[in-house]
């Protein structure tokens, strides 16, 4: 049993990856977007009050929606793999960035 | 009499691993600033959407020109795909970093051709060699 609790299904993990999704809408209702894991965007959706803003304040509203909807795909899927696995995974471990390579051997001399 | 390993000769592996770790993170970077990893862009059709990514792949900005603006039926789509062109642009540059890392080793583009679709990745291809 406690094998289990440590090496979780890893089709329950990709289930749960595959079904991962968050929807999101700015302060202003003007942009909605549902993002899935990984960066993918399923749907923007921009609403009437959207064309009432200028090109340049509806774009960054779209790149500032987009990133709270990643953040709140990556908090959800953590939470919910750290709960259905017993396994502590944090948001940032689903960010897919590059990690840091640290010193090189040279440097650390 | 037995085969435990020589400690040395383990340590002395071990730092064999770390010298071709680090030897390869140096290629990577070397291959990253030559290709300039910091600038993917995409444009829409009429070229009044452009999307610019960072080095991670993420959306950094998105220009809409006030043209544009007069789209309202299209607009959210029409960002939507170049934000998919340019997340695609980025995935082929990052697959031609790989394929220059691994060399002959593993045919990364076929991998990478095996999940995009053909005219995405001539679109992606023409991004890349707009920049170039």
């Amino acid at each position: 049993m406690d094998q289990q609790r440590k090496f979780p299904d890893p089709g329950t993990i990709q289930r749960l990856v595959a079904e991962a999704e968050a929807e999101v809408t700015s302060e202003n209702s003007a942009v909605r977007i549902v993002a899935g894991p990984g960066g993918q965007i399923k749907e923007i959706d921009l609403r009437l009050e959207a064309f009432g803003m200028s090109g340049v304040e509806l774009g960054e509203m779209i790149v500032e929606t987009l990133n709270a909807a990643h953040a709140e795909v990556e908090r959800e899927l953590a939470a919910t793999i750290s709960r259905e696995t017993g396994l502590a995974i944090a948001p940032e471990d689903l960010s897919g960035d590059m990690p840091d390579a640290g010193p090189s051997q040279e440097e650390q001399r | 009499m037995t085969d435990r390993p020589d400690p040395q000769e383990m340590m002395a592996r071990l730092e064999q691993m770390q010298r071709e770790a680090e030897a390869t993170m140096r290629k990577y970077e070397e291959l990253r600033a030559e290709m300039g990893a910091d600038a993917v862009e995409a444009y829409s059709e009429d070229g009044l959407v452009r999307v610019r990514l960072d080095a991670d792949g993420k959306v950094a900005e998105i220009h809409i020109d006030e043209s544009a603006m007069r789209q309202r039926q299209s607009l959210g789509r029409v960002v939507h795909a170049v934000i998919d062109e340019a997340v695609a642009t980025h995935a082929v540059k990052m697959a031609d970093m790989a394929q220059a890392l691994v060399g002959d080793k593993i045919d990364v583009m076929a991998l990478m051709n095996e999940h995009m679709p053909p005219e995405m990745r001539e679109r992606a291809r023409d991004n890349l060699g707009r920049r170039d």
